[in-house]
């Protein structure tokens, strides 16, 4: 049985409260000497829908298509699965450079032969040929699966990428497993028989572009819809304490999202906003006014349809 | 998989790829796995929100499969829905015995009211029902269904490719840095090359009004799919009526032996290029720009696509509207760009109408899924098979 064909149900993504501090290993020491740290909790409304979708996403060990509008909390989806269930996280945020090997790993040719030109003039012996692969962060999620430790992986914005990027992992993120090329010898896999060490991966996509049918049928996809309902909550948890501010934003914030604008605000403007208004003390009264209105409409039309709407009113 | 399929999955999936989503085999698998680790086993709404989970790739893929799960007799499960803390469950989990009880004997017309132990919902198939408010009912999903998916469009346009080397030197070239080391022993910094992207570009002329007016859907949700789908360098659309430029010097048609003949054969030495005429940016027709800028910005090797049903949907015959295409593809291959002519509409309805005397000269092909192909191996290159070539 393939290891992408196995159910996998030892961990489960709970809604609810977050644990107040979690102690993960740190992406960024050694593979084979990890260091923890600290990590600060992750604000984040986990709605049930989600969390089913994330843990189907698990149990299948199928990557997780996260879409919808701007600023919803695509990206902070994957901090906050990976804080909840303590597991380090890796990011590989794509460029439109970006190619699907570079998320394995990375083999610097370049430095490799100046080193043995210049290694034959000095005469000193050459580095092994695997000081110069540095591992992407789907490699180090295998490496660090094949050492007995699982990863959260966030893809972020796959469809920045040429078309050929998502085609080109299909293999490794069914098999989960790679060579690499330079070195054959060089391996690493995620032990056919241990579905439970396999990387949790989250996928953000824009739907700039649209993904080649093949990468889109190995995925489980979630849209998350703009949380009209829970945005008082979901302020509340990033400190932003009650009262008549947080409330006259939130109903401003709903009115604008009602104008035909190019860019609807969401709510990382919202945040940014309320933030910003916190921090010069603006009174409940003068929000209407539509204070700092850069912070939330970012087009010269829009917040010209913005200050319309404000004198219609 | 030696079990039978509960028959709700068979008729999901059946009723599915009938949509357009290309369900399969790992699917089911993938649907069968997750059931049986104990997901969407709560309510046919967490059934269906799994099924969007594992099926759907966008939106409005989520919006077909909820509509047709309402469309399908859902399962009523034998097993008690399991409690939401599921982490308990031994890895590997063992597949449970899921036989979904599903509710036999379902009629196909409704029976009367007295059923009250029905837990699925009726069958739209048996006649009108009047409207209840006791129920939420099933939003109605209006999703138009075209000819061409998404996806045949994007599979068609994506092989449309002129890979060139462009940009920034990034991308070592082993071979030559290896012969340059080679040859002069020296140490030698690394030839580097630029990546290969793809330099196709694109001009699609799309008619509008008139006849074309049944298909502003289609040819929309086409242009919509090429420019979301193909990832070519650039894809420039604008807009025409009737005919994308208008010959101002139109004496050669005099020069036709028999005024009766439409064919042009004869005189298309003489049709000069077309260089006058009006095209809009947009498909409401207000943003005008000459022709003239939209044909000096082709650069050679890059592909104009003419969507266009030429007269076939009216079976006109205009003389004028041949002479009128035949110089717009004349001005295009001057500039050593490519045309193809697509139709909505399919072969046998372009006889005795404008198109037929078009395709004589410039490749024309019905809008459809072989046509697609067949235009794009005009613009990739390939030599023309028409009668009298231009």
């Amino acid at each position: 049985m393939y290891i992408c064909r196995a159910i996998d149900t030892s961990i489960r993504l709970e809604p609810g409260e977050p644990p107040a501090r979690q102690i993960i290993e740190d992406v960024n020491s050694p593979l084979d000497a990890p260091e923890q740290h600290e990590v600060a909790p992750e604000p984040y409304l986990l709605t049930d829908a989600l969390c089913e979708a994330v843990n189907v996403t698990i149990t299948l060990g199928r990557p997780l298509l996260v879409q919808g509008d701007p600023g919803v909390g695509k990206t902070r989806l994957a901090h906050a699965v990976a804080y909840r269930l303590g597991l380090p996280l890796e990011q590989a945020h794509v460029k439109s450079t970006s190619r699907a090997r570079d998320l394995l790993y990375t083999f610097d040719a370049v430095r490799r032969l100046s080193d043995a030109q210049l290694s034959g003039l000095q005469h000193q012996k050459l580095p092994p040929p695997d000081d110069y692969v540095r591992l992407g962060p789907l490699g180090k999620a295998i490496a660090r699966a094949q050492l007995g430790r699982r990863t959260v992986l966030l893809i972020d914005e796959i469809d920045k990428a040429d078309l050929d990027f998502p085609n080109d992992l299909l293999r490794e993120l069914d098999e989960l497993r790679f060579e690499v090329d330079e070195l054959p010898d060089i391996r690493y896999e995620v032990p056919p028989d241990r579905p439970d060490l396999r990387p949790i991966i989250i996928v953000t996509n824009n739907e700039e572009k649209q993904l080649p049918g093949a990468f889109l049928r190995r995925c489980a996809f979630h849209y998350i819809k703009f949380p009209e309902e829970n945005l008082d909550e979901i302020l509340e948890m990033h400190g932003i304490a009650g009262g008549g501010l947080r409330s006259r934003a939130r109903e401003i914030l709903l009115e604008l999202r009602k104008l035909d604008l190019n860019h609807r605000p969401g709510l990382s403007e919202l945040l940014d906003w309320v933030e910003c208004l916190r921090s010069d003390d603006v009174s409940q009264a003068e929000v209407a006014n539509l204070p700092k209105l850069g912070a939330l409409v970012k087009h010269r039309g829009d917040q010209l349809r913005a200050e319309k709407w404000l004198r219609s009113r | 998989m030696t079990e039978p399929l509960p028959a709700f999955v068979r008729e999901l999936v059946s009723r599915l790829r009938r949509r357009g989503l290309p369900l399969g085999i790992d699917d089911c698998a993938a649907l069968r796995a997750a059931l049986a680790a104990g997901h969407g086993l709560s309510s046919n709404e967490a059934l269906r929100a799994l099924c969007v989970t594992l099926f759907a790739a966008s939106t409005r893929d989520a919006e077909i499969i909820t509509s047709t799960l309402h469309l399908v007799n859902m399962p009523v499960w034998a097993v008690a829905a399991p409690e939401p803390a599921v982490g308990d469950v031994p890895t590997p989990a063992p597949m449970p015995d899921l036989q979904p009880d599903i509710v036999e004997s379902v009629p196909s017309l409704p029976k009367g009211e007295g059923d009250v132990s029905r837990t699925v919902p009726l069958p739209r198939s048996g006649g009108i029902q009047p409207p209840r408010s006791g129920r939420p009912a099933p939003p109605f999903i209006m999703r138009p269904q075209y000819p061409l998916s998404e996806r045949e469009i994007a599979q068609a346009w994506r092989r449309l490719r002129r890979p060139r080397r462009h940009g920034p030197r990034v991308e070592l070239n082993v071979e030559a840095t290896m012969t340059r080391y080679a040859a002069t022993g020296l140490v030698t910094p690394p030839v580097l090359v630029p990546r290969r992207v793809n330099a196709a570009r694109l001009l699609l002329l799309v008619d509008r009004h008139g006849s074309m007016t049944p298909f502003h859907g289609f040819i929309d949700h086409f242009t919509r799919s090429m420019v979301r789908a193909s990832r070519l360098d650039s894809i420039t659309i604008r807009y025409f009526r009737n005919s994308p430029g208008t010959s101002p010097d139109r004496s050669a048609l005099t020069q036709l032996a028999d005024p009766a003949n439409v064919e042009m054969d004869a005189i298309v030495d003489r049709i000069p290029p077309l260089a006058a005429g009006w095209v809009y940016d947009d498909p409401g027709l207000t943003q005008h720009r000459p022709m003239r800028k939209v044909l000096d910005d082709l650069t050679p090797g890059s592909g104009v696509v003419v969507i266009s049903d030429a007269g076939a949907q009216r079976g006109s015959l205009v003389t004028t509207r041949i002479f009128d295409a035949i110089a717009l593809g004349l001005a295009i291959i001057t500039r050593q760009a490519r045309i193809a002519w697509l139709n909505p509409l399919s072969v046998d309805r372009w006889a005795d109408a404008t198109a037929e005397q078009i395709a004589r000269h410039i490749p024309m092909f019905p809008l459809d899924r072989d046509g697609m192909y067949a235009a794009v191996d005009i613009l990739r290159g390939r030599p023309t098979v028409v009668e009298a070539p231009l």
